[in-house]
Parts: C-alpha cells; sequence; structure tokens
C-alpha cells in the first residue's frame, strides 16, 4: 500500500466534485464509497492519477 | 497628464474586451459628438436603452464596437472573435489616438 | 441589423420560443461545463447524441420557421439556416455550398469552437463541436428537403483544437439510428404562477421592460457577448435531450446520483458566472441595483433577471440570509423531460436546483456586492466555504406536482 488516500488525490469540496468525474471515467462507482482516509494501493493510486490528468484536460 | 485608464476585461472575454477609464470626461453628448466627427471609418450606430439611460453604440463590423454611457466616465472597447491580433493592435491604437484628441485640453 | 428568422416570443410562464421551439439563455460556462460531463466516458458515445439533440431541435425549429415566414427556396432556406445560427449566438455558419449541393461547410466562427475556452486554462483534447455539426446536417436536410435523419455532420476541423476555422462534412448516416425528433413546446403545468414576493424593493415588472431593451441577439458575427460572458439563446430541448440521455445512460450503473451531481455542478458554475456576471455588470448597475437595499433585494433582482432568460416563471416564496424556497412554474428541465417521456419517478431540475444554490452562495458568501473578480480561484474559495448552501428539489412538475420547488439552506 501507499501513503496516498483518496482525500489526498481529492481534497475538500471541490476534490470531491473531481473524484465524481473520476469515477465516472472509469466506471468505479465503488471510488464514490471509499473512505477519504483509505490507504490506496500502488496500482489504484497511480490509475487514479492517469484518470484525474485526463479529467483536467478541457 | 494621463488623460485616460484602460484596462482589459479579466473574466470571459480576456483579450476582446477593454474598458476605458476617462480622467476628466466630457458629458455624452459631446463625447459622441467628437467620436463621431473624427471617426472616418464605416461604422454601424446603434442604442440600447436601459429603463432610460442609453447607450450609444458604434461597430466596425468584424473589427470591434466601441458602447458609450454604461458607466459614467467609462467607454468599452470590445474587439470581434474573428478579428486578428494584427488587426485588434492596430484598431485599439486608433482608438486611442481618437480619444487622446478628444480628450486633450484646447 | 435585418435578419431572416422567425420572431421570438414570449409565451405564458416565462418560456420563450421560436418556431415553436423553446429557447434558454445560457453561457459558455455552462456549455462547456455541462458538456465535459457529458463527454467524460467514451464508451457512452455521447458526441452522438449531442448531434442528433442539437440537429433535431434545429430541424424542427427551421422547418417551422420556414412556415412562419411563407420561405419555399433553397435560397430562402439557407439564409433562414444561417441567421437563425447567428442570431441565437451560436457563430456564423456559410451554408450557400449546400444549393450546389456540395457537403463541405464552413463556420468561421463558432460559440462552441471558440468560446468555451474561455471557460479553461488548458487546452482542448477533443473537437468541441457537435452541436454545430448536429446544425448543419439538419440545415442541410431542410434545404434538400431529406428526411433529418438520414445525414450527420463529421467534424473534420475544429477551432478549440486549433483550426482558423470550423469544417463540417455532410456524410450519409448508418442504417438503423435510433433518431428521436424533438418534443417542441411541451406540456406545462395548470397551475397559473402568483405575482411577484412583495416582500422586497424590487419591482419585476419593471426590470423586465427594462431588460427588454437590450440587445440579446448574435452580432454580425453571430456571437453574443453579454454581462462577461457568451451567452447563447440555445434549444431547450438540446439542453434537456443531451443531459437526460446521459441519466439513462448512468441509470443501472451505480453512477446515476454522480451523473445527476455533475449535472447539477455545471448548474452551479452557471449560478457563479453567469448569475455573477450579471449582478456585475453595467446593466444591472442601471436597472437593478438602484433598487436593492438589503441582499435579500439582490436576490429578488436576480430572480427578477432569471424570468428573461426562458427558464419559466421563478418565484421566491421564503428567504432570509440562511434558506430560500424558490418554486418554479414550467422550468423548462421538467417541461423537458414530460414531453420526451412522460411523468418522472425522480427529480429532473439539476440546473435549477444548482442555480438556487449558487445565487445564495454567491450572494451571501461571495460578497458579489463588492464585485471581486469571477474567476476559477475565486470560484473554489467560494464553493470550499464550510456552511455554504445546498440545494434539494423537493417537488418537480416532472414527477406531477404543480410546480418545481427547491429549498436551499445552509
Amino acid at each position: 500500500m501507499t501513503d496516498v488516500t483518496l482525500g489526498s488525490l481529492f481534497p475538500g469540496k471541490m476534490g470531491r466534485v473531481e473524484l465524481t468525474r473520476v469515477a465516472i471515467k472509469m466506471r468505479r462507482p465503488d471510488l464514490l464509497k471509499m473512505k477519504p482516509t483509505a490507504a490506496l494501493d500502488g496500482k489504484t493510486a497511480s490509475d487514479l492519477e492517469a484518470a484525474i490528468a485526463v479529467v483536467r484536460k478541457g | 497628464m494621463e488623460l485616460f485608464e484602460v484596462a482589459p476585461d479579466k473574466r470571459c472575454q480576456r483579450g476582446l474586451t477593454f474598458r476605458y477609464y476617462l480622467k476628466e470626461p466630457p458629458d455624452d453628448e459631446a463625447m459622441l459628438e467628437a467620436f463621431d466627427e473624427r471617426s472616418s471609418l464605416p461604422m454601424i450606430t446603434g442604442q440600447e436603452n436601459w429603463a432610460g439611460q442609453m447607450i450609444h453604440r458604434r461597430i466596425l463590423q468584424f473589427r470591434f464596437e466601441v458602447r458609450f454611457g454604461e458607466r459614467a466616465g467609462e467607454i468599452t472597447f470590445r474587439h470581434r472573435a474573428t478579428a486578428q491580433q494584427e488587426q485588434r493592435t492596430s484598431d485599439r491604437a486608433w482608438f486611442e489616438a481618437l480619444l487622446t484628441e478628444i480628450l486633450a485640453p484646447s | 441589423m435585418s435578419r431572416k428568422v422567425a420572431p421570438l416570443q414570449r409565451r405564458d410562464h416565462g418560456r420563450t420560443h421560436r418556431a415553436q421551439e423553446p429557447l434558454v439563455f445560457h453561457c459558455n460556462f455552462y456549455n462547456y461545463w455541462l458538456q465535459k460531463t457529458l463527454l467524460l466516458d467514451p464508451d457512452l458515445e455521447m458526441e452522438r447524441v449531442l448531434h442528433d439533440a442539437s440537429a433535431a431541435a434545429a430541424y424542427a425549429s427551421l422547418t417551422q420557421s420556414a412556415k412562419d415566414l411563407g420561405a419555399d427556396s433553397a435560397e430562402e432556406r439557407v439564409k433562414i439556416a444561417e441567421d437563425t445560427f447567428a442570431d441565437q449566438g451560436f457563430g456564423t455558419v456559410q451554408l450557400s455550398p449546400l444549393l450546389s449541393e456540395k457537403r463541405v461547410i464552413d463556420v468561421p466562427v463558432s460559440h462552441y469552437g471558440k468560446c468555451l475556452s474561455q471557460a479553461i486554462t488548458t487546452d482542448f483534447g477533443q473537437p468541441q463541436t457537435f452541436m454545430d455539426a448536429g446544425y448543419i446536417a439538419a440545415a442541410a436536410a431542410f434545404v434538400w428537403n431529406h428526411p433529418v435523419e438520414s445525414l450527420c455532420g463529421k467534424i473534420l476541423q475544429c477551432q478549440a483544437l486549433g483550426a482558423e476555422k470550423g469544417v463540417v462534412e455532410l456524410v450519409d448516416c448508418a442504417e438503423g439510428r435510433d433518431w428521436k425528433p424533438a418534443c417542441g413546446i411541451g406540456p406545462g403545468g395548470k397551475e397559473a404562477p402568483p405575482p411577484p414576493n412583495a416582500n422586497t424593493n424590487v419591482d419585476e415588472g419593471a426590470i423586465l421592460q427594462a431588460l427588454s431593451g437590450l440587445d440579446l441577439a448574435g452580432d454580425e458575427e453571430g456571437l453574443l457577448p453579454r454581462f462577461g460572458v457568451m451567452l447563447t439563446n440555445h434549444f431547450g430541448n438540446f439542453y434537456n435531450r443531451i443531459s437526460f440521455e446521459f441519466l439513462h445512460k448512468m441509470n443501472g450503473t451505480g453512477l446515476l446520483e454522480a451523473g445527476e451531481m455533475l449535472l447539477q455542478d455545471a448548474g452551479y458554475r452557471c449560478g457563479f458566472h453567469t448569475f455573477g456576471g450579471i449582478m456585475e455588470s453595467a446593466e444591472w448597475d442601471a436597472v437593478v441595483k438602484p433598487q436593492c437595499k438589503t441582499q435579500e433585494d439582490w436576490v429578488h433582482g436576480m430572480v427578477a433577471v432569471v424570468n428573461a432568460l426562458g427558464w419559466g416563471v421563478w418565484r421566491v416564496v421564503e428567504l432570509d440570509d440562511q434558506h430560500i424556497v424558490m418554486r418554479i412554474y414550467d422550468d423548462y428541465e421538467s417541461t423537458g423531460w414530460l414531453g420526451m417521456y412522460g411523468q418522472s419517478d425522480r427529480p429532473v431540475s439539476h440546473l435549477a436546483t444548482a442555480g438556487v444554490a449558487g445565487l445564495m452562495n454567491t450572494i451571501y458568501l461571495g460578497d458579489i456586492q463588492s464585485k471581486p473578480t469571477l474567476d476559477l480561484d475565486y470560484y473554489a474559495k467560494v464553493f470550499e466555504i464550510d456552511g455554504a448552501f445546498t440545494a434539494e428539489e423537493t417537488k418537480s412538475l416532472s414527477m406531477g406536482h404543480a410546480y418545481t420547488e427547491i429549498v436551499a439552506q445552509r
């Protein structure tokens, strides 16, 4: 496990909106039920970071 | 003495809209008359009535629009989206030269 | 400016129509954030939905316009289609090639091509002009007297990706296309809206009268710069089709509520940028602000302006600095849902719900009276405030209630 959490990748209310975009993009409704403080495994963390980069494009 | 200050619109229309704040503005009618006298470009005129406040528009199609009367002492200069950067620079320079001529103490 | 377009008609309950197609004003910020949401998952194929929703609404509008204007010739139809595109703020489209059956159409100016970028700080990764492509397909069907579902517009160039102009090619569409015509005006509520709330210094009638003096048609380029944003006087049926088809695709995936939340996010951003832009505009200073003595007056004033946008009739029922109860008569989202799908089993007015929350936050937390710069940083700052207003749709016309009711509180 990494020390990356959902909360660290998606901070605050703006982060929650961005997580929702990522969840739709990745078709992962489970992401919206995960605890923000739970540590993420390496693959999930890296998949999420990649999805964030795509979602932040126009 | 600076006759006016200019500020670009920082929001959505950044790059398109500029606001001119006149230091000692003449009255609206005099300003408009002076502008129309000096502008030799084929401008289209228009008006809007905001609950009795008249906004006077001078439009050079596909290049820019000048709006008088939106706020006291202010003039809005708005490029059209299709105007190329070089044209925009030259049009605003033309406008500022005209404004300087109108506002310069006689 | 003289254009060959069917006249705009103000109907009951705050609705605006052109050739029996409902029109609603929305800005480039809403258009960007809504489309961004819809395009998140490429497997949903929402590009086709965007295209077809545009084609359906445009085709309905153009064919009825021709009847209303008594226009029969192909030349007249080209003019109607070009002028309607420009008048409604979509840009400039050059359709004369249709007269010689050519299939490549230029779009020298496009709202979707040029104006969405003002809502973001990065580049686009894909074309954005699906609405233009659908409109052009509809225009071709209209001019050529072809069935509208037989043609599609394929984007060859897009200004959002840096092209100097948009270019769309007309292609024959694949068979088996799931075509849905626009639903027109749609059923409305039976209950008449009450008069505006009297507990304010604001005179809504006077404000609406003053706003009727504004030129809210596209300029000679077909763009509509106003209130610091770029407006479109858009097809209500376009917005409804794309939003609701997206939700239908989310249904059953465990992501329906997520989809609804993002539709509301787009509405919230609209509330911030459009409402905020209006409240910082010279038009507001001239027409509305002189009547405002309290923060509550600002709410009433903004609601008066909303009632000019074609969204339905908004009425403030209760208001203080902690909560608002808003009732909306014939909100365009509900009438659209009813027209397309019949009664709903859950609320559908996501734009309105978020718009109410956005309005309250902009006024009571965003200190709009001091005219802050309405940029992304400021948006984030207001959005993150603890104790911000959140809104809920407690009644919905789409679910069979007499009106739509939204309650926002903090």
